[in-house]
């Protein structure tokens, strides 16, 4: 039944781990020019990644997000899409290098998942199919926006913490590749960071109402949710420390943001 | 038919020498304009550099490149009345394709006595532009020399040659922009008004860098200093406020002991709430506590450290030059094969013509003999001529086109040219626009 969007999303799968290879050469061939091929694959992952999706949608006959992978395909999608925005409008050509191993990576794990595995909302529970519709759009896309907001958080921490050992260690010169500068790996952080959370704390409380529906009193969730809780704890902790008290900017918040980050994905695939 | 390179260099020549032949803008237009008077020269450009000052020329057709040469060597030593003969042994000489490698090296800063220093592209751009002016500059030099740009151009965007700092000063710059991207608005103190500090605060500010404060024991010097970066000077012992509202701090004080120790610092870095700070420490003994480093957000250079920075950078810069010569050698192969099919083309045409020509009027002078013949006889008749003629051609003409294991630099088809009575190789380009021209 999803034959032809499996296809379709193995290909985006192929082109994002072309991508992965080209800067795998990058880095370690130091050819620097191969590095202008790797948007390039993306962005041809990018297409036919969203043909998967359509494709998708189409087989099951209404908006593809009603199980775990169909989630995890639009989260990956749309992690490609903000990294592909940020390539072309901002121009920090490493981002490839961190974000393309990361969307492979998924893809790959969400291609290995069986279908109908729960994950949406509603998909284990018996609420009516109109709640449940209104409740997949309200809850999910939020959500995916959210997330693939904070893998440019997360690629933007990684570029702060490598530019940062090496000017502490008094040796910036090994990196062939143009770091972004501090200040702009922090400031485009934190922007993603604001929105990625604002979303993320929707998604929490939406997720709360959600889990209040179930009829059977299932409170499983509780123990399903704890990770999300914590992961959005963390950012929280970062969004407050860096509003108020501007102490905790830096190497720190760069280190809770990757913590938080690894904590969402990891309860996201389900481990 | 090739290019000829007269000149010498920071290699050949010691700066008493180069200082001689060293031109101003005026000068160099009018010398400029001077080289396409030269009776053996066709197109020539100059360029004059601190460390350079060549002649590029592409001689006429019919010259041998020895008296090209010769007589650019001329031409550079009447530019300011030297004896040609002790000019000679400063002298280097490029001609065909070696010419042609040493202008897409020169270009892309390989041969420059700071390799990768950005300037030199934009010298031999103005070397072109004055040919331009001149009328100096023909077609053949303008495309040679747009291949160099453009050599030049991948180099520099596929290695890393003109990243890294060579100078203290320049380290600086590179790691605040590495720390807060742009300069510009960023607030620069200076503690202690050296000659060294005043150096690195100057490339701060041609960077962007605003707001200048300038704190010293003695207040005149800092009065001093501060005038030329329109900054303020401010007394010594009010440097800890300015630093934690200040980006880049410079200290060079002949102080004795740290005037910034670990505790200071990390009262400061409270009162910045975490705000990133570049601190350079360029005096011996240091004035800045090296455990200040440890601090986050605080970015301590010390001496040594930026000595460290340039070191690597050079080293860096040798490794890309390596991967930038194999550009250049690739693009110099490119470059040579291409100008050889183009270069015989017109040759090619022009022998096939000939030889059609010869078999064709042959034909109408044994006609007569032959008798009445039929339609299909006839036809038998031109197509044995034809063949014949193509399988005469062959071998010529995939020697002439390079394909061949013969001899370089378009040898062959002077040659053959030459065998076969051939005027096409007098002007290629027109040749090229009507082939049929040189066809007898």
């Amino acid at each position: 039944m999803s034959y032809w969007s499996n296809i379709l999303l193995g290909m985006a799968l192929a082109f994002y781990v072309l991508g992965v290879i080209a800067s795998v050469s990058v880095l370690l061939a130091r050819r620097r020019e191969w590095i202008s091929v790797i948007p390039g694959l993306a962005l041809a992952g990018f297409i036919v990644h969203f043909a998967g999706i359509v494709m998708r949608g189409v087989e099951r006959g209404g908006f593809p997000a009603g199980d775990l992978r169909e989630v995890l395909f639009l989260v990956a999608w749309v992690a490609t899409s903000v990294y592909l925005l940020a390539h072309f409008r901002l121009r920090i050509e490493v981002m490839g290098i961190v974000i393309l191993p990361l969307v492979a990576a998924l893809m790959l794990v969400t291609l290995l998942i069986p279908q109908g595995a729960p994950g949406g909302p509603g998909a284990e529970t018996a609420i009516p199919e109109g709640v449940a519709r209104a409740i997949r759009v309200i809850h999910i896309v939020p959500a995916v926006l959210g997330v693939s907001l904070l893998f440019l958080t997360f690629a933007m921490s990684l570029l702060y913490l490598v530019q940062e050992r090496a000017l502490k260690s008094h040796r910036p010169i090994r990196f062939f590749l143009r770091l972004p500068s501090l200040e702009r790996c922090e400031r485009l952080g934190h922007q993603s960071l604001t929105w990625g959370f604002s979303l993320l704390t929707f998604v929490v409380v939406t997720g709360v109402i959600t889990a209040g529906y179930a009829p059977t009193g299932d409170w499983r969730w509780v123990l399903r949710e704890k990770w999300s809780l914590l992961a959005w704890l963390v950012f929280a902790v970062v969004m407050y420390d860096r509003i108020f008290s501007g102490g905790w900017r830096g190497r720190k918040a760069a280190y809770l943001s990757i913590f938080g980050f690894s904590v969402m994905i990891l309860r996201m695939i389900g481990v | 038919m090739s290019f000829v390179i007269v000149g010498l260099s920071h290699r050949t020549a010691p700066v008493e020498v180069r200082e001689k032949l060293s031109f101003t803008r005026a000068e160099l237009a009018e010398i400029t304009g001077a080289i396409a008077t030269v009776a053996e020269i066709e197109e020539g450009v100059v360029l004059s550099t601190c460390n350079r000052t060549e002649v590029l020329a592409s001689p006429r057709g019919e010259v041998r490149t020895e008296a090209a040469i010769h007589r650019l060597r001329d031409f550079l030593s009447r530019t300011r009345s030297l004896d040609p003969a002790g000019l000679d042994r400063y002298l280097y000489a490029h001609h065909g394709i070696d010419a042609v490698r040493h202008l897409f090296r020169v270009a892309s800063s390989l041969d420059s006595m700071v390799v990768g220093e950005p300037q030199i592209l934009g010298q031999v751009k103005e070397a072109y532009n004055l040919g331009v002016q001149a009328g100096s500059l023909g077609p053949r030099l303008d495309a040679l020399m747009q291949r160099a740009f453009s050599v030049a151009k991948r180099v520099r965007a596929s290695t890393q040659i003109s990243r890294n700092p060579v100078s203290i000063s320049y380290a600086a710059v590179e790691l605040a922009g590495k720390i807060f991207g742009t300069l510009s608005g960023r607030s620069v103190m200076l503690i202690g008004a050296g000659k060294m500090a005043g150096l690195a605060a100057r490339h701060l500010v041609e960077a962007g860098a605003r707001h200048v404060f300038v704190a010293s024991r003695a207040f005149h010097h800092a009065q001093e200093l501060a005038a030329k970066f329109n900054g303020v000077p401010i007394p010594i012992d009010r440097f800890r406020e300015y630093a934690s509202r200040v980006d880049i701090i410079i200290s060079s004080t002949t102080a004795q002991h740290f005037i910034l120790e670990h505790d200071d610092a990390q009262r400061m870095m409270r009162e910045r709430r975490g705000r990133a700070i570049f601190i350079i420490d360029i005096s011996v003994p240091r004035d800045i506590d090296p455990e200040c480093n440890k601090l986050d957000n605080l970015y301590l250079y010390d001496i040594d450290a930026l000595q460290g920075v340039v070191d690597a950078g050079l080293q860096e810069r040798r490794r890309e030059a390596a991967l930038a010569e194999a550009i250049v050698e690739e693009e110099v192969a490119r470059y040579h094969a291409r100008g050889r099919a183009r270069d015989a083309a017109p040759a090619i045409v022009a022998l096939r013509e000939k030889l059609h020509g010869v078999a064709e009027a042959e034909l109408q002078r044994f006609r007569g003999r032959l008798g009445p013949l039929s339609e299909k006889q006839e036809a038998t008749v031109r197509d044995l001529m034809s063949s014949l003629v193509n399988k005469i051609l062959h071998g010529p003409t995939r020697e002439m086109k390079g394909a061949g294991e013969g001899p370089p630099d378009g040898r062959v088809v002077e040659i053959v040219s030459r065998i076969f009575d051939l005027d096409a190789r007098e002007e290629p380009h027109d040749t090229q626009a009507d082939p049929k021209r040189s066809v007898p």
